[in-house]
């Protein structure tokens, strides 16, 4: 990059296996199309990562990418996206997190780090600026990752160093792992088994730290968008209860609406009172904080003061309530200590919660026994036997060696029809709340390109438009309608993909960017703001519209890796609950289900406007010349892939 | 004889309720008020930023704002929605629709 530009400007790749350390510039061709964080990880993976090379396999990789706008001081641009392929769903697979690991690597004088191969032993890599080694990590084996975070920070000197590491769960390849930055103390790329990934090359951690600047090519426009930024999110109702509550919010929301799917997906209403978010805030919390340059501040730090689990401290999400509820679970601090144990032991909050709600379902239907489960009451509720299967899991110990595997691949070890319990997509664990009554979040569930994912989409636009808006912008004024509308839907659902996506390549958050209560507040934020921070940082001329389009190509690119590895249309679909039970306590519609009717016609707009064949769900050759993809095509037209 | 006022429960969610400075209140309000009365009472009484946080500019009200009526959605895109009459007893809650995690 000879310009001046907040790119570092170059790639770091490290082979495992021959400890081979390579450096190459940063093509700007292919930061013109992919611009960085999420785009840079998946197009990096489809064209290194064929269908023959196996999640566990030492060819497949571990891509780090900080987001394009990671180091520059945007608010809230903080995310590093790990890329690979997915344990759980053999597919394209990633994980997003919060931090200063990605901004740490950008100092260091890299935008990308690529980990290839497998070490003979434990190690961790460390990156200090322009040195970089890869160093016995037998020390650190076996340790959670708060312990080896700190044991890192000692070793090598520097309190502030940045980390990223796995915990038991990663080494021992429970499918449900997770990658910690800075112990448990900052964010998780926890979703599609990154961490297993991790631990399967043997690599414990990895370390970075630097010195070089980053520069800032347009000053006068950066402060002038920081400065609409701060007046948008100022008079947007959506903020003030994330800066009260932190991501507790969410309970009151899936209180009114009945939505919870506790006891695995079944039920919309819950015994929630203990778990109000006042509750939190009153009782438990101990420190609110932001990620790093995040005006928002929705960090939360909540600390048992008394009992058996006094002296626990988590930085509790909102998923992490969610999951707890799916299992039964109403006392905060088990909740508490629930999220805690998953980040020490390096696991996925949502996966495990999803899992153990599978296998209470399970044993609830008598498919397991006692003899099944070391002895443990398995039933919806329990504390103690909650816990203990989520160190079980960690462990792969007893069931939890089954359950380690996730809840798609457990059910068809332990069959007995126990499938129809496995509440997942494409063998990603659900997440968010019960789709059950709303017809585009059903879809949108089956749509996300990493299993199971309400962070892919944001259909949540249909809440905060009006019906002008929605005839405007999707063409029917239907699209509005939470629970009636259908026309529209799929147009929507297409827009709300690429519209977050765009997040995720500029390494911006969610819930600062892609979260409002109007609709023109979150175009302002999510799309304009965003293309204009990244222009007066890059010294890039991008236009909105091709700042969308760009989401939109790196959406295309994830679906045709799913495509080359023989997903199609039968796929993107949820699981049987949801169109065959309904909804027992829901609030909203009595006997709430997924009307499969409008399940299929929303598909189908939504693979038209994608430009994807209707009847098989797989990208056309016109929509991915569209978007300048021509390796894609000749890759996928070579193995007989293009519709 | 005038008719006897109804009297009506409200429940207000993050952020109205800070900015009214209390979740719950109680109201007596006409007979044959409309929910469109109860929200210019509700900001006749708590003011300008009360109003801002319901209100778009063009004086409708945001729609992701929801309104409940005992538990019933009310269709608050609809600006007939806002017609609709109160009864006596009725608990009213008032809700950012806004989902997520």
């Amino acid at each position: 990059m000879k310009q001046k530009s907040s790119y570092a400007g170059k790639i770091l790749s490290i082979n495992l296996s021959n400890r081979d350390i390579h450096v190459e510039e940063l093509d700007p061709s292919f930061v013109s199309l992919f611009l960085g964080g999420r785009g840079f990880g998946s197009k990096i993976l489809y064209d290194n990562v064929t269908p023959n090379i196996k999640p566990f396999d030492e060819e497949n990789l571990i891509i780090l990418t900080p987001g394009a706008l990671v180091g520059t001081g945007v608010p809230a641009a903080s995310r590093t996206t790990i890329t690979t392929k997915s344990p759980l769903t053999e597919m394209h697979g990633d994980g997003h997190a919060s931090g200063t690991w990605g901004a740490s690597l950008k100092y260091a004088g890299y935008d990308c780090l690529i980990v290839k191969g497998k070490a003979e032993k434990p190690v961790y890599i460390l990156i200090d600026d322009g040195r970089v080694e890869i160093r016995n990590a037998s020390h650190l084996w076996g340790k959670n990752t708060s312990v080896t975070d700190k044991l890192l920070k000692e070793e090598l000197n520097d309190p502030d160093i940045s980390t990223v590491c796995i915990g038991p769960a990663g080494e021992r390849l429970v499918r449900l792992a997770a990658i910690m930055h800075d112990g448990s103390d900052k964010g998780v790329n926890a979703r599609c088994g990154v961490g297993a990934v991790m631990g399967s090359k043997n690599l414990k951690a990895i370390a970075a730290r630097g010195t070089k600047d980053i520069n800032l090519h347009d000053q006068e426009a950066y402060k002038k968008a920081y400065q609409e930024y701060l007046e948008t999110i100022a008079i947007d109702p959506y903020v003030p209860p994330a800066t009260k509550y932190g991501t507790c919010r969410f309970m009151y929301h899936r209180v009114k609406f009945g939505i919870h799917g506790a006891k695995n997906w079944r039920y919309g209403s819950f015994e929630w009172e203990p778990l109000d978010p006042e509750v939190f805030r009153s009782d438990y919390q101990v420190k609110a904080s932001s990620c790093p340059m995040c005006p928002i501040m929705c960090r939360r730090d909540y600390r048992i003061q008394s009992g058996k689990y006094a002296g626990t401290v988590a930085k509790l999400e909102w998923e992490c309530i969610a999951r707890s509820i799916t299992c039964g679970i109403n006392n905060p601090e088990i909740v508490i200590y629930f999220s805690n144990l998953c980040n020490q032991l390096g696991l996925d909050v949502e996966g495990t919660g999803g899992t153990i709600a599978f296998a209470m379902e399970c044993y609830e239907k008598g498919l397991l026994g006692k003899e099944d489960t070391d002895g443990l009451d398995l039933n919806f509720g329990n504390h103690e036997a909650f816990l203990t299967l989520t160190k079980k899991i960690a462990a792969r110990e007893g069931l939890g060696d089954i359950l380690a595997e996730g809840c798609y691949r457990a059910s068809k070890i332990i069959g007995k029809g126990s499938e129809k319990f496995a509440i997942h997509v494409k063998g990603g664990e659900m997440t968010a709340g019960d789709p059950r009554g709303m017809p585009v979040r059903a879809v949108s569930y089956a749509t996300s390109t990493r299993g199971s994912d309400h962070l892919r989409s944001n259909p949540y636009v249909e809440e905060l438009i009006t019906p002008e808006e929605a005839e405007k912008w999707f063409g029917s004024k239907e699209a509005a309608d939470i629970y009636k509308g259908v026309k529209g839907k799929g147009r929507l659902l297409k827009w709300s993909e690429d519209f977050v996506t765009i997040g995720d390549i500029l390494g911006l958050c969610k819930f600062a960017y892609y979260r409002s209560a109007s609709f023109e507040y979150l175009k302002k934020k999510g799309l304009q703001l965003a293309t204009k921070f990244y222009n007066a940082c890059t010294g890039s001329n991008l236009s909105e519209e091709e700042m969308f389009k760009t989401g939109e190509r790196i959406f295309n690119v994830e679906k045709a890796y799913n495509t080359r590895e023989g997903a199609d249309r039968k796929d993107d679909i949820i699981p049987l609950r949801f169109f065959m039970e309904p909804l027992i306590k829901d609030k909203i519609d009595e006997n709430a289900v997924v009307d499969r009717g409008k399940f299929n016609t929303i598909l189908e707009e939504y693979y038209k406007e994608r430009g994807w064949d209707v009847n098989t769900g797989i990208p056309t050759r016109e929509i991915l010349e569209r978007l300048q993809l021509r390796s894609i095509i000749q890759d996928l037209v070579k193995r007989g892939k293009l519709a | 004889m005038p008719k006897k006022e109804l009297k009506v429960i409200v429940r207000l969610y993050p952020p109205l309720n800070d900015i009214a400075g209390q979740d719950f209140l109680s109201l007596f309000i006409d007979p044959g008020a409309t929910i469109g009365d109860l929200l210019s009472n509700l900001v006749s009484r708590f003011g300008e930023k009360f109003k801002k946080c319901l209100y778009e500019k063009s004086e409708k009200i945001m729609p992701a704002w929801c309104i409940f009526i005992n538990e019933k959605i009310i269709a608050i895109k609809d600006p007939n929605s806002l017609q609709e009459h109160l009864s006596d007893g009725d608990k009213i809650s008032i809700i950012l629709n806004l989902a997520g995690g």
